[in-house]
């Protein structure tokens, strides 16, 4: 699975690089603006883009989660610390892992999402540390975790 | 034009009709009401009888009012419509009432707050009117005055309500603003921790850093749980107790602890948060390092109101205490403890340990 990286803190996307590859995926790089991560996805096509709202030339993410959702194959994963941003289809997004996760709700988060790109579908719970879009918990036929206080 | 002596005469007519010793006439003349009578029988109805007051409101002297229509008295912004309104009501022999600015004789403008009646003879024909003035101009002014008042007041009301909407406007993109940052900063202090731990050779080291971590950890999943609700000064506790359980049990690398919530919806005051994080943490994580490794555990984890605490248990289902982490962690829990007022209490039972952390509650009114 190639995934290409979106996050203008590039202390941040260096270790999400390394969580990257840690979970056997392949990095296509980091783009830290708006621009750049357009170029990427449309001349690089990866399967996966983690995707950062604010970057560089602004809170551009939205708007290139559908440029890249609409293109064929292209799953997005929002990681943002203002999740009120996001418009309420995820902008055609998976999902959205909320900022500062830990090292293991990313971990987790991106074991969710590899797994359920190559089965289809969801082959576990989504974990807490992952907020999966309405219409892929559809698609992917996500389970309930059913918590009392939830 | 009507014949002023005509009119005089018809005065003296009524006068000797109501003489000194009438009380009737008496009255008329002397109450403080303005008050004239016409004649209807001539044209144009001239005014007959004035008494003092009338005299006293118009300015005009006696022989200059008897003989003339009341109309001497309107002037350039009298409104045409309601006099217009008084003639018909007159022509009809109908009483009528009116508010119309009339002029004094030196031109100084009154509000005339008058009354017409029609006096009928025995015939059943109308003889005579009779109308009665009132100058409410200081009733009018005060009335215009107030409502000028109250449409500066409520002018002044909506400039001030916009003042504040545009200063908690202000405060709440602040708000997120800080939030955004702060949220930036721990995910970076977290990635600083990690991309120079990953370059640690000696195991002890990389452990204390690993550590270090997870209470950086603990505090991003305050601030991620913080704001999550509208009501910003209160944290989720069970929310919370989920994740970091979640996080901690995913970092141990084990797949058989088995995690059991049982939490109320409790809430503490934002400002208690980190502290109370910070001992969760550590008590899980001692939990966790004490867990016997050959066989799967199950955590218990509530959190409850008790009457003014908030009590938060940690069970195992095997025995644990405090862990050998150079006693950094112990005093941790120590220093924040106190600092939340809270009480820990550990107790061994049936082969299991629980802890339980007791945090008093402050009164909502009083935290903030």
């Amino acid at each position: 699975m190639r995934v290409l990286i979106v996050e203008d803190e590039v202390l941040v996307a260096a270790e999400i690089e390394f969580l990257v590859e840690e979970a056997g995926m392949e990095t296509l790089g980091v783009a830290i603006s708006g621009e750049e991560a357009l170029k990427s996805v449309e001349s690089l096509r990866p399967d996966l883009v983690l995707l950062d709202v604010h970057l560089s030339d602004g809170p551009t993410g939205v708007e290139i989660a559908r440029k890249a959702a609409a293109m064929h194959g292209v799953a997005v994963l929002f990681m943002t610390a203002n999740r009120r941003r996001l418009p309420d289809d995820f902008a055609g997004a998976v999902g959205s892992v909320a900022k500062p996760y830990t090292e293991w709700g990313m971990r987790a988060a991106l074991r969710f999402v590899a797994e359920s790109l190559v089965a289809g579908e969801a082959t576990r719970p989504a974990p807490s540390s992952l907020e999966v879009s309405p219409a892929w918990r559809r698609k992917w036929r996500v389970p309930e975790m059913g918590h009392a206080t939830h | 034009m009507s014949d002023r002596s005509a009119s005089l005469r018809e005065g003296e007519r009524l006068a000797d009709m109501r003489g000194a010793s009438d009380p009737y006439g008496a009255a008329i003349r002397a109450t403080r009401m303005p008050i004239v009578i016409t004649d209807a029988s001539q044209d144009d109805h001239p005014i007959v009888f004035a008494n003092e007051a009338f005299v006293g409101l118009s300015g005009y002297r006696r022989d200059e009012i008897i003989g003339r229509n009341c109309r001497f008295l309107q002037g350039p912004e009298t409104d045409r419509s309601e006099v217009a309104r008084i003639a018909q009501a007159v022509s009809e022999g109908r009483h009528v009432s009116a508010e119309i600015l009339n002029y004094r004789k030196d031109g100084t403008p009154f509000w005339n707050a008058l009354f017409v009646s029609p006096v009928h003879g025995e015939d059943g024909r109308v003889t005579h009117f009779f109308g009665s003035q009132l100058d409410v101009t200081a009733r009018n002014e005060a009335a215009a005055s107030l409502a000028a008042a109250k449409a500066e007041a409520e002018a002044k009301v909506a400039q001030r309500t916009e003042d504040l909407q545009r200063a908690l406007d202000q405060k709440t993109v602040l708000l997120h603003e800080v939030d955004h940052r702060v949220k930036n900063n721990l995910q970076l202090i977290s990635s600083l921790i990690l991309l120079q731990s990953r370059r640690i050779k000696d195991a002890e080291i990389r452990d204390t850093m690993k550590s270090m971590l997870n209470r950086v950890s603990a505090l991003a999943t305050v601030h991620r749980n913080l704001f999550q609700t509208d009501d910003v000064s209160r944290f989720d506790v069970p929310a919370f107790m989920r994740d970091i359980a979640a996080d901690l049990v995913d970092a141990s690398g084990r797949e058989d602890v088995r995690v059991d919530h049982d939490h109320a919806m409790v809430s503490i005051p934002a400002s208690q948060a980190s502290a109370l994080a910070l001992i969760v943490n550590e008590l899980l994580t001692d939990a966790l390092a004490a867990a016997p490794q050959d066989r799967p555990v199950r955590l218990d984890l509530t959190a409850r109101r008790a009457v003014d605490d908030l009590e938060i248990q940690i069970a195992l289902d095997s025995e644990f205490g405090g862990r050998a982490d150079g006693g950094f962690g112990a005093s941790l829990i120590d220093l924040l403890t106190r600092q939340l007022s809270a009480g820990i209490d550990r107790s061994n039972e049936d082969g299991g340990s629980r802890v339980r952390l007791t945090l008093p509650v402050a009164d909502r009114a009083k935290t903030s």
